[in-house]
């Protein structure tokens, strides 16, 4: 679990369920993102690609004025708002494409259920171009064998068969988990789908997400094994 | 650009050189077959480009792509539901797939934005480098076997497949895709085989598209059915992802006109040596690939000096359209620093040029390949 969404699940952990309101976070150690690249990055960079002319590297974009610029705090808890849920860190922290290019992706993404305010985006923007910078490079990428990959994905042993009460497993979601996942566990921005997930056929992942959490999604420690089964039963018969 | 250092790459050729004398190269070799990361969840990752040397690209290197989470099918229940302009709308079971004519065939398979992050200016999207590119042996039924199954109305033009996965929120458009009829009939197959293995749930278990020369976008996995009808899906992912400026428009430029992304431009790669690699001298081979939808590769050059000068590789004959062709090139290395280059032309007379096309969506990347390299004196 990389440190931010740690830092993210920590947060709701302490903010609870019903509060939007995060709390201040530590302010977050600068990443390899936001350190000058070493110098034997060059070699593991990609091909440099022929000189063009026409296109100077974007230089790192100030803070947007007017609004008042966005502090680390904010900026990292806005990421764990706006982007986390639907995506792993790796993908914002390698794209480098300055404030412009964060704006049109906010706004995408906003209109596709991100849960960013609309005012917030101009600030945000800054604040991705500025943790993000253009002109450094990205921080190595993991690696994964096809083995982890397969497994991320894979159902466990035995997963298939759960024998849960449906019923009560739909008045627990609608409960607990409607507001943030939708009604039909169509996914919205604060909680992505849930319709034939991988995750449903994981039971034990599935049980350490609810009662840990992760990321924004808080944790629901009073859930018991058998609130956790009926839940299953309920969103594997969703379509 | 690969997920290792050059000392990292240097340890892994030094422990595979000196294991497979010893013949113990288990270690070597499962620290060889990783995968990039460039997005963990939902899975986007790539095949490191020195893996790019077998006629068929494993499957444990092969790149994967995953617009939306993978979705669990229970292959025993599963059926492929074909709406619209049939004759006989309705499900096929697996087993009724199984009974048209099966066949086999290689092609290549490229996302449509391997190379994005090669762009200048960058771009959003996932920041595929040079290893969004595989080539597998693919079994399964012929699409135009299917559509004679069901009988096809005299006003169907497209083919949309519709896929299994569910976008992330309802907000999300569906990953949906068209093709025109005419290419659904040419050479398109529904598989469930990938290089002998049953498909996994990553390569789109139980069934997914394969769309030989085109780019991986309309290969759909986890299909769940076929619409035919009389015009191409209208949703966001045909009408507004995945276009490409109709007329060449300056790095950073904004195109008047678009037009889809479909065929897969001429380019080749070079699979070894490896980025920033140091040779010893004497006899090297550069080694890599080549491929393109609209025909064979016809020449493969390299350039031992950043394209000022040309020498021609030995290039292996194409199978079948829509295939890879690799090809080889040996080197009298001498002492220096080298960025090596390679160009691909096809039957066409199409020609892989030293730009790319830079372009919004930051797809159909094709520059010159190029690999830097010391050769030790």
């Amino acid at each position: 679990m990389s440190p931010r969404i740690l830092l993210a699940a920590l947060l709701f952990l302490s903010a609870g369920c019903a509060s939007r309101q995060a709390p201040p976070a530590p302010p977050e150690k600068p990443t390899a993102a936001a350190q000058p690249a070493t110098p034997s990055a060059p070699v593991s960079q990609a091909p440099t690609p022929p000189p063009m002319p026409a296109a100077p590297p974007v230089p790192p974009a100030p803070p947007a004025p007017p609004s008042q610029p966005v502090s680390d705090e904010e900026g990292t808890i806005a990421q764990g708002e706006a982007c986390l849920s639907c995506h792993s860190i790796e993908l914002i922290e390698y794209t480098r494409i300055g404030e412009a290019g964060w704006k049109a992706e906010l706004i995408k993404m906003r209109n596709w259920g991100a849960l960013v305010e609309e005012a917030k985006i101009g600030p945000l923007a800054g604040w991705f171009a500025q943790h993000y910078p253009p002109d450094q490079a990205p921080p190595a990428p993991k690696v994964i064998s096809a083995v982890d990959a397969a497994a991320a994905v894979a159902p466990e042993r035995g997963a298939r068969v759960i024998h849960g009460d449906k019923n009560a497993g739909a008045a627990e979601y609608a409960k607990d988990c409607a507001s943030c996942h939708g009604a039909g566990a169509e996914g919205t921005g604060g909680g992505p789908v849930l319709i034939d997930a991988p995750v449903l056929y994981q039971p034990s992942r599935f049980a350490t997400l609810i009662t840990k959490g992760q990321g924004r999604m808080p944790a629901f420690s009073v859930l018991s094994r058998s609130d956790i089964d009926n839940l299953l039963t309920h969103l594997r018969s969703l379509r | 650009m690969i997920p290792t250092t050059r000392r990292e790459f240097l340890r892994i050729g030094l422990v595979g050189s000196v294991a497979s004398l010893t013949g113990r190269v288990d270690r070597a070799h499962a620290a060889a077959r990783s995968l990039i990361v460039r997005s963990a969840r939902p899975q986007d990752l790539e095949t490191p480009v020195t893996s790019l040397v077998d006629e068929y690209t494993p499957n444990d290197v092969f790149f994967v792509r995953s617009h939306f989470g993978p979705p669990v099918i229970d292959a025993g229940t599963w059926n492929l539901h074909i709406e619209g302009l049939v004759q006989k709308p309705g499900d096929l079971s697996m087993d009724q797939l199984h009974k048209l004519r099966n066949t086999k065939a290689p092609a290549v398979l490229q996302c449509a934005g391997n190379g994005r992050a090669l762009f200048r200016p960058k771009l959003a999207g996932a920041q595929w480098e040079r290893g969004a590119v595989g080539h597998a042996l693919w079994r399964g039924v012929r699409l135009s076997d299917v559509l004679e199954h069901v009988g096809v109305d005299a006003g169907a033009r497209f083919v949309t497949f519709l896929p299994g996965d569910h976008p992330m929120a309802a907000a999300v458009p569906k990953f949906l895709r068209s093709i025109p009829i005419e290419k659904a009939r040419e050479d398109v197959l529904l598989a469930w085989e990938m290089n002998g293995a049953p498909l996994s749930l990553l390569h789109g278990a139980p069934l997914r598209a394969v769309v030989p020369g085109w780019t991986g976008n309309h290969w759909v996995k986890w299909l769940r059915g076929l619409r035919i009808s009389d015009r191409e899906d209208p949703g966001f992912y045909m009408q507004t992802g995945y276009k490409f400026p109709a007329e060449p428009i300056p790095p950073g430029g904004k195109p008047a006109q678009v037009k889809t992304v479909t065929l897969m431009p001429v380019k080749s790669l070079i699979a070894r040596p490896a980025e920033g690699a140091r040779l010893g001298k004497g006899m090297q081979i550069i080694q890599g690939v080549a491929f393109g939808g609209k025909g064979p590769i016809k020449r493969l050059e390299v350039s031992l000096d950043d394209g000022a000068t040309w020498n021609a590789a030995n290039l292996d004959p194409m199978p079948s359209l829509g295939a890879w062709q690799r090809w080889r090139f040996r080197w009298q290395a001498q002492p220096g620093q080298y960025l090596l280059r390679a160009r691909a032309t096809d039957s066409s007379g199409e020609v892989q040029p030293r730009e790319p096309q830079w372009n919004p969506g930051g797809y159909l990347y094709n520059a010159w390949d190029s690999v830097r390299c010391e050769v030790r004196s």
